[in-house]
């Protein structure tokens, strides 16, 4: 093995996220750890409402940590995709995916390499120019994601990417994910409550259990498959005992 | 369909005012004693036309409209400028608060003989009023536009790391051009009557001293017809308003 490839872009630990006051404090996450390698691919799935993403807002830097760390290699370029796709109402879709690009790098959506390619990918071409009043919640979605990428962020926090893609455009949009973090040897942390999605798409899940969340499980994936690919995963012969393996470790966690 | 329904609403919106001209000329000619306390629409459209021949109806309807849309750009522009730059400094606008309060509530046309003192009887004096008494309800209104962005929004820009800078001209300028808008749209009715006060107080011509003049004579026509001629320009600010909107919020978003 490479040094570097054991080097983690990001490692969680002892992770403790409480809200309201002292005396009244709701704990949220509670000792969670888990690590990110250079090009991996990490899912976080767990029951809906556990935290999730309060995990991933306090490692983007959005909100402090109560207690534990979050340690990232240094000058590390974080892409934050969050669970709602947060379009500006007054810039076109074209416009609202180069956002991010243009705030961190002064490109505006001509002058952006990405940019079209991936939203024709994505199935968006010929909506360049729509208002998201005028887009339906998958195509939001979509350029999102397409925003998060553009900026080429070493890590992607990738919150419920695709919650409201029908199964056909899921399948294509995982595609061109996982194919854009091969080629840019992007990483990604993937929020999902979709053990499928999980096993298709990652090399390590882990499992959270209900709020207050603590990791249950981590498990890695090993499909044997040359590429992955979310189609291939889910044809393995793999992916059913990794689906039951899951399921039972959720629910296992959830009657603790 | 809509074209009769169109020709159908201007039917019945120009109904009430010709049957309340109707009325009123019948009224006068009934009793023409009512003739000096109330004029009669023969006689404005007469006033009207007579002076449109001689040239002086233009003069004074150029001058108050001068006046007024000075005032109003210059009032706007000064206010939505401070107004937006407060968003800034939570503690600048907390110490200007009452300040904007006390200011934007008090009847600035109390203000308007201390300016006429000050800048003379001409033009620039009456340009002031008029700009004084839209400067606070531009201030107030696009501070509140400012500070009222959708923390999600703000968020969104903190993932992308911008600059305060930055989220100022992409997010606060655009998502506050509604409110500065309606402060447009108040502001054409205060501008005008701006100009018009500093005109009643002391001038030699404009709408306002057409009709003090000719209250001093007790020509009711001519009062009637100055009070006319103000709608007429109210109108004309009000559709001009109305038109920079969307050319307004094209150039925010282009060049911000």
């Amino acid at each position: 093995m490479i040094a570097g490839q054991l080097t983690p872009l990001l490692r969680v630990s002892q992770l403790v996220k409480s809200f309201g006051t002292p005396t009244a404090a709701t704990l949220v996450l509670d000792g969670i750890d888990l690590c990110l390698r250079p090009n991996q691919v990490c899912a976080l799935v767990g029951p809906s409402g556990c935290g999730k993403s309060t995990l991933l807002n306090v490692i983007s830097g959005l909100e402090e940590p109560t207690t534990g760390s979050v340690e990232k290699t240094v000058s590390l370029r974080i892409g934050y995709m969050m669970q709602d796709a947060l379009l500006l109402p007054w810039r076109t879709l074209i416009q609202n995916a180069s956002l991010g690009a243009e705030i961190q790098n002064g490109e505006t959506h001509h002058s952006c390499d990405d940019l079209h390619e991936l939203f024709e990918k994505v199935g968006l071409k010929g909506f360049e120019n729509h208002y998201p009043s005028t887009a339906s919640g998958g195509m939001k979605q979509r350029v999102a994601l397409v925003r998060t990428l553009v900026t080429r962020p070493e890590c992607a926090l990738l919150d419920e990417p695709f919650s409201s893609l029908d199964f056909d455009v899921k399948i294509r949009v995982q595609r061109i994910l996982l194919d854009f973090l091969r080629q840019r040897r992007m990483s990604a942390l993937l929020v999902t409550h979709d053990i499928e999605d999980a096993i298709a798409l990652s090399d390590e899940i882990v499992v959270l259990s209900n709020r207050p969340a603590k990791v249950g499980a981590t498990i890695a994936v090993e499909l044997g498959i040359e590429r992955r690919d979310p189609v291939e995963a889910r044809k393995s012969a793999d992916f059913p005992k990794y689906f039951s393996r899951i399921w039972e470790e959720m629910r296992q966690i959830s009657h603790e | 369909m809509n074209n009769t329904r169109a020709r159908f609403l201007t039917f019945y919106r120009a109904l009430p005012l010709v049957v309340f001209l109707a009325a009123w000329e019948f009224a006068v000619r009934r009793n023409p004693g009512l003739k000096f306390f109330f004029g009669s629409p023969m006689d404005i459209f007469r006033d009207i036309y007579a002076r449109s021949l001689d040239g002086s109806l233009l003069k004074d309807v150029a001058v108050t409209f001068v006046e007024a849309s000075l005032g109003f750009l210059l009032g706007n522009l000064v206010g939505t400028i401070v107004g937006l730059a407060l968003w800034y400094s939570r503690f600048a606008m907390d110490v200007a608060k009452p300040y904007v309060v006390a200011l934007g509530s008090a009847p600035i046309f109390a203000f308007a003989p201390l300016l006429i003192i000050w800048f003379g009887t001409g033009l620039y004096s009456k340009v002031m009023i008029a700009s004084l008494s839209t400067v606070f309800v531009a201030l107030v209104q696009s501070y509140t536009g400012a500070s009222e962005v959708s923390n999600d929004q703000l968020r969104l820009m903190q993932t992308f790391g911008a600059t305060r800078m930055q989220t100022f001209r992409k997010v606060v300028a655009p998502s506050s051009i509604v409110w500065v808008i309606s402060a447009f749209r108040l502001n054409v009715g205060f501008a005008l009557l701006g100009a018009f006060i500093g005109e009643f107080i002391s001038s030699n011509q404009g709408l306002g001293h057409l009709i003090l003049v000719a209250t001093g004579l007790f020509d009711i026509s001519m009062v009637l017809s100055g009070v006319f001629l103000l709608c007429a320009l109210a109108f004309v600010l009000n559709f001009l308003v109305a038109r920079s909107e969307p050319i307004l919020r094209q150039l925010v978003v282009r060049y911000l």
